[in-house]
């Protein structure tokens, strides 16, 4: 086998496992970053509706309280306050939603659904539950929901969800007196479940790793390329040259050609030895031939 | 009594009346309320001391809020009108009379008492809204608790029954007294909006003291509402010093049958004693 044939074999085994080692390592981190950063991404919504229902808690419930006792305004419970807000970023990006699902609601679009009563559940099994990540095929795609439990802490939550003696008049006006009471303190009454879609961060991922992989390639192929030309260019056809006038000499062809070269690399220096071997022979030769 | 001894006495009583300790401040005003002060009437502006026995009224898109020393805040919004009631004695909580208007009432102790034509209303510490008109009025406990007062005939205080926090009461023209247990839509649709929020407390920012400027002198017509009210013999006696004005005294003298201290002014020598028949 020739050498160069040897030295494409190595070369190209250790690009193809190099290429897979890569390939392998920079798709499980892209898809890993894009996990993370739907995660972010649903942390940020979630913290945004936290924010929104505080924000409700410390300033707009406290201004509406007088108009309560006419009419009841759902614009100061902050569960609601936290979905309206985020249905207003629901117009402009469709594929994300927020949810304050829950067992007993007041508000009948709070109502939990089959798989968010499991989630609730799972929260009201288990109180060393804080945070439940997973993922879900919706009719837009993979989705990947965070939720948290919903727990009762105030006691200004059962003014309005303890018995239906105590709720204000005004809110029994609206909501009627079937749902939304029983609730007691530190009792998981539900769960804030955000989802996020997952295709296009995934699809952005997957279009990071066909760039990268596609750079990696162009480059190896280069590489390989550019290998092959400078071995041949400065080995093979240098030493095949130096093998032809050494075979030519050893069968007694003392015109086959000049050991000549310019170059003072390790092929060079071999050529002048050469070279000098070659005097040296045509020398002895003619010594015995006197 | 002579004529001029009448007039003297009347004229006296005013001066007494006109250094009446002053019971609250405006603190609000919009769409050109008038007070009226003894018999003048002077445009309102914030700022504006109200003293015991002033009437403040206000036409249609007015709103008048006045702050009472004591505590109380009240804000008249729309047509309507109110009489700052002078205190029978000094403990007693500041009474303000309301014939008419949209009125809502945020008292605090010692409260105040709230006059209207079919009963009174005493209000502690809560928020009331009252809308009277003359002997129809109704009204809605926002919060604390409200007596209400039925009254006699001759004005004395009949049977009295409490009220709770959000519920509502309202009496028609010739009706009985209904109470309920929430507000009704009809109520809440015809309030004045801003009812459904806590009056602002504005005292505090207030550091002038503006002067009066006299609007006019009130008419007989101004004046006759509340001559037929439950202080009419207060009001005689207050209205007593415009019979010198032609156009007033005119204008009252076909209804001077109603007003026995006027009839007493004007007519002294049916009053004077009859001269004993000689024997």
């Amino acid at each position: 086998m020739k050498l160069i044939w040897k030295f494409n074999l190595v070369l190209l085994g250790i690009f193809v496992l190099g290429f897979l080692i890569a390939g392998y390592i920079s798709y499980q981190s892209l898809q890993a970053n894009a996990r993370e950063e739907i995660l972010q991404n649903a942390r940020l919504m979630m913290e945004s509706a936290l924010s929104a229902r505080n924000y409700t808690i410390a300033q707009v419930k406290p201004l509406l309280d007088t108009q309560m006792k006419y009419q009841f305004l759902p614009q100061t419970v902050p569960a609601y306050a936290a979905t309206e807000q985020f249905n207003e970023l629901r117009k402009k990006h469709p594929d994300y939603a927020y949810k304050e699902a829950t067992l007993n609601p007041s508000n009948p679009r709070n109502r939990a659904s089959d798989w968010e009563a499991d989630v609730v559940n799972v929260f009201r099994n288990t109180s060393s539950t804080t945070e439940i990540i997973g993922e879900r095929d919706t009719p837009t795609g993979r989705s990947l929901y965070l939720a948290r439990p919903i727990q009762v802490k105030s006691a200004a939550c059962l003014t309005c969800h303890s018995t239906v003696d105590a709720a204000p008049k005004t809110m029994l006006d609206l909501y009627g007196n079937a749902n939304g009471f029983g609730w007691k303190m530190e009792e998981v009454i539900g769960a804030q479940i955000v989802s996020v879609p997952m295709t296009v961060p995934i699809e952005r991922a997957k279009k990071t790793f066909t760039t990268f992989m596609g750079s990696l390639a162009v480059v190896f192929i280069a590489i390989f390329v550019l290998l092959n030309l400078m071995l041949y260019t400065m080995v093979i056809r240098r030493v095949t040259h130096l093998a032809g006038i050494a075979d030519q000499v050893s069968l007694g062809n003392m015109d086959a050609g000049d050991f000549k070269t310019r170059s003072k690399d390790e092929i060079g220096v071999l050529t002048e030895a050469m070279g000098r071997m070659r005097a040296s022979l045509v020398q002895a030769m003619k010594m015995l031939e006197a | 009594m002579t004529i001029s001894r009448a007039w003297l006495a009347l004229a006296l009583s005013l001066v007494a009346a006109s250094a009446a300790a002053e019971t609250g401040i405006v603190t609000l005003v919009d769409g050109g309320p008038h007070l009226l002060r003894g018999a003048t009437w002077y445009k309102l502006v914030v700022g504006t001391r109200v003293e015991e026995a002033d009437i403040i009224e206000a036409s249609d898109r007015a709103q008048t809020q006045i702050e009472l020393a004591a505590g109380s805040r009240i804000n008249l919004v729309g047509a309507g009108k109110i009489y700052l009631v002078p205190s029978a004695a000094k403990e007693a909580p500041p009474a303000v009379a309301l014939p008419m208007g949209w009125l809502k009432i945020a008292a605090k102790a010692p409260g105040a008492r709230l006059r209207t034509a079919p009963f009174d209303l005493v209000v502690s510490d809560g928020v009331l809204v009252v809308h009277a008109n003359g002997p129809a009025v109704e009204f809605f406990v926002e919060s604390g608790s409200a007596r209400l007062i039925e009254l006699a005939a001759n004005g004395a205080d009949r049977a009295a029954r409490d009220l709770k926090s959000g519920e509502y009461a309202s009496k028609s023209a010739t009706g009985a007294l209904a109470t309920g247990q929430r507000v009704p839509k009809v109520f809440i649709d015809a309030m004045p909006r801003h009812f459904v929020d806590a009056l602002p407390t504005l005292a505090d920012r207030i550091k002038t003291k503006p002067t009066l400027v006299v609007d006019h002198e009130i008419t007989y017509a101004e004046a006759e509402p509340w001559l037929a009210t439950r202080d009419r013999a207060v009001f005689e006696k207050r209205f007593a010093s415009r019979l010198r004005d032609p156009a007033f005294r005119s204008a009252a003298l076909p209804n001077l049958a109603r007003y026995p201290m006027w009839d007493r002014m004007l007519n002294p020598e049916k009053y004077a004693p009859k001269p004993q028949p000689v024997k």
